[in-house]
């Protein structure tokens, strides 16, 4: 069986043959849709072809083209350009598809191309276009379809948003890093020359004078750069959850504490360049394990997207028709009207109408409800089958969905790595180095009291907390790093730790084992009309869903009023004064069981009051990759099971023709939930890999959740981890991984423990001077690091 | 030695120089997007040869 080609410009397989094309110089390329064909011949035609060598990744599939004529209303602007007295202005657009600098390349060169436009600086960490143009000649509308044209997505950068947020976070961590370098280098240099002195022989006069410049360095190192460890130290107090922030906090307080007393009194040893190390390092592990954070934070939950970016608003009280406004124009107060498919803009109460909204988007729930006039009705939910009008509560940043965007964010935030092995660690740690020193100084105040102070800090300064604390963020990092680079994107750092515990892999079927993309592979008409009138009556019932299965049938030309979706049986809604039903067999045509012509396949019934009019086909295509991953997974000893709310046989005979485990059918999301908890009662470990919204509660509830890259935004944003590549193939090796991330985690940590163990007692005998103690922090921290960044390399097959 | 007395802190003033420029820079965003800067010195280097359709940057051309 032979692949067929992959598109030219997204890398999907090419279904349709050579139906979309180009031709450039002597070879023909193939697309895979219209809307990739558009893209590319945009691109090739303008002469940045080259974008496709510089390139590293296959572009994302473009949506349709959106209409930005709302954008160039004055009131919005006014708010979001950035205007100048020479007539020049400046707007920051969002922009979602870029993966890779040859996008920037490429926007950049094809937006400065534009006449009006002076400049246009593009950031991928930021996912944002800074664009200086002159209004007057190009409109900011122009400006977006050009964008949209090369197969991107642009969005006004309003401040809602947590952008602001990682921003400040990064510039504050790089300070931070800055200073604390820089202070180290410099008291490693006289830290150098006291050492030095302590073995060769120094003047009294300039060991005090090197002593107190050093002081002078580290203390901005200590009050400033270090001030996240002390704050992380004192909120774990406060909690009564001490974490690993605690024994670092300790031993940079005390030892620069120590230290400065040492100078004053000229009398006793300095460790202010262990301090400063100590600082450096670990500041630098955590920067590291932010910019991941951020990047899987911008990646996917990008909430901007759920919201519609225009309104129906009525300008006033007595108004019967609406305008169409941009969001961001929208007041509390204001009346908007709600068609029905589309997305509510705003918070607020409704006037009028009974429409039943979908609000999976902030409750998970998927199954729509009934609302009343008089009932509160939150932005992002679905309008499903009436339109209603709203009054506006609430907007911008005071929308609930940012509040729980917000929640999300904050709770993955706090739920930091460290809640980990290595926190249970750290608090054994901490009493038993405490004790310890306890113990040291109380020996030693018997045998020789003058220096028994001066031990007891060499004895807190060699036990290191430095590599302890390193040992698992270092890890967890390189391995999340080395796999985002593949196309998984792991946003839960427990990921890594239960991953190797996995026993039972769930998956569902459309979208996860398959393409997800339904195509329509044959009409059996069963009376007059032709295939193509009974299409096209399905594709206008079929108007304004965006599940896969309305994608299958195509446009139309007419429509359908009342349209009504019954979850889980299908769609039913009046053309011409005529109610038809497609959906389901036994759902259309309940009076008389009928069978579909074929046993293979899904097949879905067209009829109308009197009688059936049409089988429909469809046909979902296996990712390539799938039997492959299937086999590698089965080898891995897991246990496979289909879980799926297709109740079609078609749906049991995929998961039979992978030999899976165990294939469970036409599941409601209920009945998908207590699956996975009965297993999970048997003690059983569970992975799911889901998406749609139907899988959200299943996903939350399995050990591991991974969404496919195609789910909704709100299930990328619960999962633990989202598959970015669309390849199945990267299951079997996050479990390869995470085994080995395991392993070097243990390592690292019965490394760093027993440099503990074995330094501890040398430095209770008093035989460590300051710089054996630093020399043996920074070497113990380097074996450390070193050992993590083996799982950046050994991450198997490479793309 | 008794010139280290001067040395130092002359070499302290330039470190505090030194920070104030770091700062500077990370507070004007200096320090955003590395990865995209690296690899953009791959693309310009090209562009002279393989472009001949554009006339915006024809124009480009001619100014140098």
């Amino acid at each position: 069986m032979t692949q067929p080609p992959p598109c030219y410009h997204c890398g999907e397989p090419v279904l349709t043959g050579d139906r979309y094309s180009l031709r450039r110089e002597n070879e023909t390329l193939l697309m895979c849709c219209p809307a990739c064909q558009a893209v590319a011949s945009t691109i090739i035609e303008g002469g940045l072809g080259r974008y496709y060598r510089y390139r590293d990744q296959p572009g994302s599939r473009p949506e349709t083209t959106t209409d930005f004529s709302a954008y160039d209303q004055p009131d919005f602007l006014n708010r979001i350009l950035r205007s100048h007295t020479d007539g020049s202005a400046e707007v920051s657009l969002l922009i979602g598809g870029m993966h890779c600098a040859a996008c920037v390349w490429l926007l950049e060169h094809q937006l400065q191309r534009l006449p009006g436009v002076s400049r246009a600086r593009v950031s991928l960490d930021q996912q944002r276009a800074l664009i200086q143009f002159v209004p007057d000649q190009i409109p900011l509308s122009r400006l977006c379809q050009t964008i949209a044209e090369i197969g991107y997505q642009p969005q006004p950068d309003t401040p809602d948003n947590a952008e602001r947020l990682y921003r400040t976070e990064h510039r504050s961590a790089l300070r931070r890093l800055g200073v604390a370098g820089i202070g180290m280098m410099q008291v490693g240099m006289y830290a150098l020359a006291l050492h030095a002195g302590a073995l060769q022989g120094i003047s009294d006069e300039l060991r005090q004078f090197l002593r107190w410049i050093s002081a002078l360095v580290a203390t901005p190192v200590v009050l400033y750069a270090a001030q996240p460890f002390f704050l992380a130290a004192w909120r774990g107090i406060r909690q009564l959850r001490p974490g690993m922030d605690l024994p670092v906090a300790l031993a940079i307080g005390l030892a620069y504490l120590a230290s400065l007393w040492a100078t004053w009194q000229d009398h006793g040893e300095v460790y202010f360049d262990s301090v400063s190390m100590f600082t450096f390092f670990l500041l630098a592990g955590r920067y590291l394990e932010m910019r991941a954070r951020h990047y899987s934070g911008r990646r996917v939950s990008d909430l901007q997207s759920l919201l519609p970016t225009t309104a129906l608003r009525f300008a006033g009280a007595e108004d019967t028709q609406p305008n169409t406004v941009h969001l961001s124009s929208l007041r509390i107060g204001d009346r908007v009207l709600i068609q029905p498919g589309q997305t509510v803009p705003a918070d607020g109460t409704i006037l009028s109408g009974s429409p039943e909204l979908n609000s999976a988007i902030l409750t998970g729930e998927f199954a729509p409800r009934r609302h009343s006039p008089g009932d509160p009705a939150s932005a992002g939910a679905i309008n499903g089958d009436q339109p209603f009008t709203l009054q506006v509560s609430a907007v911008g940043a005071d929308l609930r969905i940012h509040a729980v965007q917000r929640l999300m964010q904050q709770a993955a935030a706090s739920r930091a790595p460290q809640t980990l092995l290595a926190d249970r660690i750290a608090r054994g740690f901490v009493m038993a180095v405490l004790a310890l020193a306890a113990l040291v100084f109380t020996l030693w105040w018997q045998w020789a009291p003058e220096r028994a102070f001066w031990v007891t800090l060499s004895v807190l300064v060699v036990s290191c907390p430095c590599a302890l604390s390193l040992a698992t963020p270092v890890a967890l990092t390189a391995a999340t790093n080395a796999l985002r680079r593949q196309g998984l994107l792991v946003t839960q750092a427990q990921v890594w730790e239960q991953a190797a515990a996995v026993t039972d892999i769930v998956f569902d079927k459309t979208g996860t084992l398959t393409r997800g993309l339904l195509t329509l592979r044959q009409c059996r008409p069963l009376t007059h009309l032709t295939e193509e009138q009974c299409r096209a009556i399905a594709a206008g019932l079929e108007t304004g869903s965006n599940h896969p299965i309305a994608r299958a049938f195509g446009a139309s030309n007419l429509t359908a009023d009342g349209i009504k979706h019954h979850v889980g049986s299908g769609v039913s809604g009046s053309i011409n004064g005529i109610d038809y039903r497609l959906g389901r067999a036994d759902w259309v045509w309940p009076a008389v069981a009928l069978n579909p012509p074929a046993d293979s396949g899904q097949w879905l019934l067209l009829a109308d009051p009197q009688q059936p009019l049409a089988w429909f086909e469809l046909d979902d295509q296996l990712r390539p990759e799938t039997t492959e991953a299937i086999t590698a997974l089965r080898n891995q000893g897991l246990c496979l099971h289909l879980l799926s709310g297709d109740p079609s046989p078609a749906a049991r005979k995929l998961g039979e023709s992978l030999a899976l485990d165990h294939i469970c059918t036409g599941a409601s999301p209920e009945q998908k939930l207590a699956y996975v908890r009965n297993l999970q009662q048997d003690g059983r470990r569970v992975l799911m890999v889901g998406d749609g919204v139907n899988d959200l509660p299943v996903l939350a509830q399995a050990d591991i959740g991974i969404a496919m890259q195609e789910a909704p935004d709100l299930a990328k944003t619960r999962a633990d981890a989202v598959l970015l590549a669309a390849d199945l193939n990267l299951l079997p090796q996050l479990l390869n991984h995470s085994e080995l991330c395991r392993r070097v985690i243990r390592q690292n940590l019965v490394w760093a423990l027993g440099y503990n163990s074995l330094a501890l007692p040398i430095a209770a005998a008093g035989w460590v001077p300051p710089w054996l103690a630093a020399i043996g922090m920074s070497a113990s921290s380097l074996c450390v690091v070193l050992n993590a960044l083996r799982l950046q390399r050994d991450s198997g097959r490479s793309h | 030695m008794e010139s280290l007395y001067i040395l130092i802190p002359v070499a302290l003033l330039l470190i505090g120089g030194a920070v104030a420029a770091f700062l500077w820079a990370v507070n004007s965003d200096q320090f955003e997007d590395l990865d995209t800067e690296s690899r953009r010195l791959l693309f310009e280097e090209e562009e002279d040869d393989n472009d001949t359709t554009s006339p915006t940057l024809q124009q480009d051309r001619s100014d140098d």
